[in-house]
C-alpha cells in the first residue's frame, strides 16, 4: 500500500490526466506557470526540510521514566526505586493530615496546612507518576489550565450568598 | 512530499463522479471520517427540521393574543423548551462537528482522525439522544427551557424534562469526545511542514471551539447529574425549600453555557474565514488576529457568563460581568474588521456561498450589538427575559451559526458529492431567508422593548400588529429551508460536475478529488505554504496544477465568468 | 489502489498506519485531555460540598464528631491507604514492563486491581454506616444531617464509580498483558491507564482532605 501510495499519480492506469490527455505528452517546454510552481515548491520543500525535525523531535524524545533501582534525595542516594519513595512520601504525609485533624488540638492554621499537605500529596502523584515532570509541557498545560478555572470558579460560588 | 509530479498538459475535466456510496453506506457504522462527517450533517438536519416545526407551531399560536393552537400554557412550554433543546443541542453543535468532522483532517492533508473508532462512538451517541429528546415530549414534555431552570425543571415540569436532561447528558460526552479527537488530531497529524499559523482559518476555530467544549461542557454534565439526581433520587440540590440552592444551578449552567455560545459560532467564523477570502481572491486580512481572537474569544468566554443573572445576582457583582461582556465584545470586532478588509477591494463573486457569509456579516453584527446592550446592567433590567433577548440570541445563533453553516453547505457541497448545487435555487433560497429572518426578528426588538415578556403564549393585544409580521416572515424563512432540501435533492442527480477545486480555493481539502477516496489523497498531498496566498503568481501555478491532477469543472461554476483556466491566470495579479 | 475512485472501506484502515511513538502520543494526550474534563465534573460535585462546608461548618462538625468511633474515620483512612497503594503498584507495573519484565506488569496490575476492589468494597461498607447513622442520599427530615448526605455521597460516590470503572480497566490491562500485547517499547495502554488511575487516586486525595479531615 505505502509503495503505490509513492508511485507518481500520472504512472498509474486509469488516472485521469493519463486518460484524456488534451495536449500531445511530447511537449517539453513547461507553460510559465508551471515553472512558478515549482519555483513554489522547491521553498515549500526548504521549508519543510527546515521544520520537518523540529516538529518530530519533541514528540518522539521517548522519555525513559524511572527504571532505575535508587532515587537520588538531597544529594544522598537510596537504594529504593523513585516510586517507591514518593510512596512512602504519601504515607507520611497522610499520617501527618490525620494527625492534624483527629489527635492535636484545632488552631486557625489546621485546615490551611491540611489543605497545603494534600496538595503536596496530589501534586507528587500528578509530577512523577503521571510523568508530568518528562512528558510533554502541553500536558501540563491540559491539567493546568482547568483546575486553575475550577478553582476560580469555586472561588465564585463560594462568596455568592446562598439559599434561595 | 515530492512524490506528485505535475503532469505538463492540457486541462482534462473530470468525469462524472462514478456511484461510489450507497445510502446504506451511511446507515452503517462507519469509521471514515467523511461518512460519519456526513452523518452528522444529515442527522443533525433532521433535527433541524424538527425544531423548526416546533418553531412555526410557536410562531402560529403567536400569530393572536389568545390561545388558539395549544390549548394550555404547559403545551406552548413544551413547544418553545424542546425548540430550544433540539435547536441547540442537535442542530448547530452536531453540524459544526459534522463539518469539522469532514474538513479538518482534508484540511490538514491527513487521512482520518486521530481515534477514527472514537469518532464514530461520539457520532453514534446523537441519534439515541435525539430519540430520548423527541420521546420526551411524549411523557410530559419538558417545560423549563432550554435553560431548564430549577425549580421549573425539577418541581414543575414532568417525566420528559429527566429524558431530556438525559438527552443533552449523551450529547454532551458526544461532542467532548469529538472535540477531544479535534484536538488530537490538530496538534499531532498536521503534515510536515505545516505549522500552526499555516492551517486554514477553519482549523483554528474548530481547534478553539474543541478547547472550549472539553473545558466547559463537563459543567454543565455535572449540574445535569444533579439535576437528575434531583429528579429521580430525592436530593433537593435545587430546592431552596430544603437546604438547596437555586442559583447553584444558574451558575453552573452558564459556566457551560456562555461558553458554548461560542462553540456554536467559532466555527460559523471559522467558515465565514474560508468563504470569504476564496470568494472574494484575496488573503485574509490579519491572519494571527484573526486565529487569536478565536482563542481570545474561548478565553474570556469563562468570565462573562453571569450576565445572563443580572437580575438574580447581588448587585455588587454586576459590574465585573459586565466588564467582561463588553470585552469580548473586543476580539469578535476583531474578525469582523478583518473579514471587512479581507473582502475590501476584492474581486467579489456572489456565489450562494458569499451570499450567506455577507449575510452572517450584517446579521452578526446586529446581534453582537444588542449583545453590548444587554451587557449593561441598566439596559439588561429592563428587557430581561424579554422579546429583547430571544431577538438578541436569534440574530447570533440565526444570523450567525445557521448562515455560515448555510454558506458552509454551498461552499463545501462540492467536495462532499462531487456535484455544484443550483445557484439560481442557492440565490432564491438566500434572499427568502435573509427577508424571512430579518422581519421575522427585527421586530422582536422592537415587542421586547415595549415589554413582551418571552415564553409567553397569551400576550397583550397591543403587540399583535408586530407579531403578525414576525409570524408570517417566520413562515416564509420556515419555507425558504425547503428550497435548500430540493436543491441538495436535484443537485445530487443532476448538479454540474464539480472537479476537484471549482471555487480556486487554496487549502488543501480541495487537493484532492471530489468526493475524496477513502484514503483522502492519492499519495502526500502537496500544501501550498500560505492557505489563503490569492493573488500570488504561485497560487495560480499550484490552482493550475491541481487541475492537470484532478481535473477541472465541468462548466465555470458561474454562469456569467470565463473558464476556470482564465480565472485562474486573472486571479493571479 | 491503482483506481483513483475505488471507494472502500477496509482501505481506509489499511491507508492509516501510524507509527507505535505517534499512536502512544495520541492517546497520552488525548487521556489528558479527557482528564481535564473530569477535572471540571468532579469540580462542580466537589463545589457544591465546599460551600454546604462554607456556610454549615456546624454540620460538618458533628460529621466529623459522628466518624470519631470505629470504623468511621479509620475505615476511610485504610481506605486511602489502600489507594495510595494501588497507585503505587500501578506505577511499578508500569517500571517492569519498561524493563520487559512482563510477568511482573501482570503481578503489579493484578495488585491494583485487588487493592482497588477492595476499596469499593470498604466504601460499601462505610455508606451502609453512615445510612445507620442517618446520612442518605435523599433529603432526610428525621435526621440531623437532612441535607448534608447528598452533598457527601454525590463526590464521593462517583468517585468509587470510577474506582469501580478503574479495576475492570485494570483487568483489561492484565488480560492484554497476559497476551502478550505489552512490550518493553509498546507499553501505551498500559501508561493511559496509568494516568486514568492516578487521576482517581489525586481525586481521593483531594476528597479525602476535604470531606472527612478540613
Amino acid at each position: 500500500m505505502a509503495d503505490t501510495n509513492q508511485t507518481p499519480l500520472e504512472d498509474r492506469p486509469g488516472s485521469p490526466t493519463t486518460d484524456q490527455p488534451l495536449d500531445p505528452p511530447e511537449q517539453t517546454e513547461a507553460p510559465p506557470v508551471v515553472e512558478g510552481f515549482a519555483a513554489a515548491r522547491e521553498s515549500l520543500a526548504a521549508a519543510i526540510e527546515e521544520a520537518a525535525p523540529a516538529a518530530h523531535e519533541d514528540q518522539h524524545a521517548g522519555p525513559t521514566h524511572y527504571v532505575g533501582n535508587t532515587t537520588v534525595l538531597f544529594g544522598r542516594v537510596i537504594p529504593l526505586p523513585v516510586y517507591t519513595v514518593v510512596f512512602i512520601a504519601l504515607g507520611i504525609l497522610t499520617l501527618f493530615e490525620l494527625a492534624l485533624a483527629e489527635v492535636f488540638p484545632r488552631g486557625g492554621l489546621t485546615i490551611p496546612i491540611m489543605l497545603l499537605a494534600s496538595l503536596t500529596k496530589a501534586a507528587l502523584v500528578v509530577w512523577f507518576y503521571m510523568h508530568l515532570n518528562s512528558d510533554s509541557r502541553v500536558f501540563a498545560l491540559t491539567l493546568l489550565i482547568p483546575v486553575v478555572m475550577v478553582l476560580l470558579a469555586t472561588g465564585f460560588l463560594m462568596i455568592v450568598p446562598i439559599g434561595y | 512530499m515530492a512524490s506528485i509530479s505535475v503532469p505538463v498538459g492540457g486541462v482534462p475535466t473530470q468525469a462524472a463522479p462514478r456511484p461510489r456510496l450507497r445510502a446504506s453506506d451511511f446507515l452503517r457504522w462507519s469509521v471514515d471520517h467523511k461518512i460519519i462527517g456526513v452523518q452528522y450533517m444529515v442527522t443533525s438536519f433532521v433535527f433541524f427540521l424538527v425544531g423548526g416545526t416546533l418553531a412555526m407551531l410557536i410562531r402560529w399560536e403567536l400569530l393572536t393574543p389568545n390561545l388558539d393552537l395549544v390549548q394550555t400554557g404547559s403545551q406552548y412550554n413544551s413547544l418553545f423548551s424542546v425548540h430550544g433543546l433540539v435547536m441547540i443541542f442537535l442542530w448547530i453543535i452536531p453540524m459544526f462537528a459534522g463539518f469539522g468532522n469532514y474538513l479538518v483532517p482534508l484540511m490538514l492533508g491527513a487521512k482520518d482522525m486521530a481515534f477514527p473508532w472514537l469518532n464514530a462512538f461520539a457520532f453514534w451517541l446523537i441519534p439515541p439522544a435525539g430519540i430520548l429528546m423527541l420521546g420526551s415530549m411524549l411523557v410530559g414534555a419538558p417545560e423549563a427551557g432550554w435553560t431548564q431552570y430549577p425549580p421549573l425543571s425539577t418541581l414543575f415540569s414532568g417525566d420528559g424534562q429527566t429524558l431530556a436532561a438525559l438527552a443533552v447528558h449523551l450529547l454532551g460526552i458526544s461532542s467532548i469526545l469529538g472535540a477531544i479527537n479535534f484536538i488530537v488530531t490538530i496538534k499531532n497529524m498536521r503534515p510536515a511542514g505545516m505549522s500552526y499559523w499555516q492551517m486554514p482559518l477553519f482549523v483554528w476555530a474548530i481547534l478553539a471551539t474543541s478547547i472550549i467544549v472539553v473545558m466547559a461542557t463537563p459543567f454543565l454534565a455535572g449540574g445535569l447529574t444533579l439535576l437528575i439526581l434531583d429528579r429521580i433520587a430525592g436530593t433537593t440540590f435545587f430546592d431552596a425549600n430544603r437546604g438547596g440552592d437555586v442559583l447553584l444551578w444558574q451558575n453552573v449552567f452558564w459556566f457551560y453555557s456562555h461558553p458554548a455560545v461560542y462553540i456554536m459560532v467559532l466555527p460559523g467564523m471559522g467558515v465565514l474565514s474560508d468563504v470569504l477570502t476564496t470568494h472574494s481572491r484575496k488573503p485574509i486580512f490579519g491572519y494571527k488576529m484573526v486565529a487569536l481572537s478565536s482563542l481570545a474569544i474561548a478565553l474570556v468566554g469563562f468570565t462573562v457568563w453571569a450576565h445572563h443573572m443580572f437580575t438574580s445576582l447581588q448587585p455588587a457583582l454586576r459590574i465585573p460581568f459586565m466588564i467582561t461582556s463588553m470585552i469580548i465584545a473586543v476580539p469578535t470586532g476583531i474578525k469582523i474588521f478583518s473579514w471587512l478588509g479581507t473582502i475590501w477591494g476584492g474581486k467579489i463573486r456572489f456565489t450562494s456561498a458569499m451570499l450567506f457569509s455577507l449575510g452572517f456579516l450584517s446579521m452578526f453584527v446586529i446581534g453582537g450589538i444588542t449583545g453590548v446592550m444587554l451587557a449593561m446592567i441598566p439596559f439588561n433590567l429592563h428587557v430581561h427575559d424579554t422579546y429583547f433577548v430571544v431577538s438578541h440570541l436569534h440574530f447570533v445563533l440565526f444570523g450567525g451559526s445557521v448562515f455560515a453553516i448555510y454558506s458552509g453547505i454551498y461552499h463545501w457541497f462540492p467536495k462532499i458529492t462531487g456535484r455544484m448545487l443550483n445557484e439560481r435555487l442557492g440565490r432564491w433560497h438566500f434572499v427568502l431567508t435573509y427577508l424571512g429572518f430579518f422581519f421575522t426578528f427585527f421586530p422582536m426588538h422592537f415587542i421586547g422593548m415595549l415589554g413582551m415578556p418571552r415564553r409567553v403564549a397569551v400576550y397583550l393585544p397591543e403587540f399583535q400588529g408586530l407579531n403578525t409580521i414576525a409570524s408570517i416572515s417566520s413562515f416564509v424563512l420556515g419555507l425558504s429551508t425547503f428550497l435548500l432540501v430540493i436543491n441538495v435533492i436535484i443537485s445530487l442527480r443532476n448538479g454540474r460536475i464539480a472537479g476537484a477545486n471549482p471555487w480556486r480555493s487554496l487549502t488543501l481539502e480541495w487537493a484532492t478529488t471530489s468526493p475524496p477516496p477513502a484514503t483522502n489523497f492519492i499519495g502526500d498531498p502537496v500544501m501550498f505554504p500560505d492557505p489563503y496566498g490569492y493573488g500570488m503568481p504561485e497560487a495560480a501555478a499550484y490552482l493550475e496544477s491541481i487541475d492537470r491532477q484532478f481535473g477541472a469543472p465541468a462548466r465555470p461554476p458561474v454562469t456569467d465568468k470565463p473558464a476556470p483556466g482564465v480565472t485562474v491566470v486573472e486571479s493571479g495579479d | 489502489m491503482s483506481n483513483v475512485s475505488v471507494y472502500h472501506e477496509t482501505e481506509a484502515h489499511a491507508a492509516h498506519h501510524p507509527s507505535a511513538a505517534e499512536r502512544s502520543d495520541n492517546l497520552k494526550f488525548a487521556t489528558w485531555l479527557y482528564l481535564a474534563s473530569e477535572v471540571v465534573i468532579f469540580a462542580v460535585l466537589i463545589a457544591t460540598y465546599v460551600v454546604f462546608r462554607l456556610h454549615n461548618p456546624e454540620v460538618v462538625a458533628q460529621f466529623h464528631e459522628g466518624i470519631q468511633e470505629w470504623p468511621g474515620i479509620w475505615l476511610v483512612s485504610i481506605n486511602t491507604f489502600l489507594l495510595l497503594s494501588s497507585s503505587w503498584a500501578m506505577v511499578m507495573g508500569l517500571r517492569q514492563i519498561q524493563l520487559g519484565n512482563r510477568q511482573g506488569l501482570i503481578r503489579w496490575i493484578s495488585l491494583t486491581a485487588l487493592l482497588g476492589t477492595i476499596f469499593v468494597i470498604l466504601q460499601y461498607v462505610e455508606y451502609t454506616e453512615l445510612s445507620h447513622k442517618g446520612i442518605t442520599l435523599y433529603y432526610n427530615q428525621d435526621s440531623t444531617f437532612t441535607d448534608y448526605g447528598m452533598r457527601f455521597y454525590a463526590p464521593t460516590a462517583f468517585h468509587g464509580f470510577h474506582v469501580i470503572v478503574g479495576v475492570l480497566w485494570a483487568l483489561y490491562v492484565v488480560f492484554n498483558a497476559r497476551r502478550g500485547r505489552y512490550t518493553a517499547t509498546n507499553y501505551a495502554g498500559v501508561e493511559v491507564f496509568g494516568l486514568y488511575w492516578h487521576f482517581v487516586d489525586v481525586v481521593w486525595i483531594v476528597l479525602f482532605t476535604l470531606i472527612y479531615l478540613v
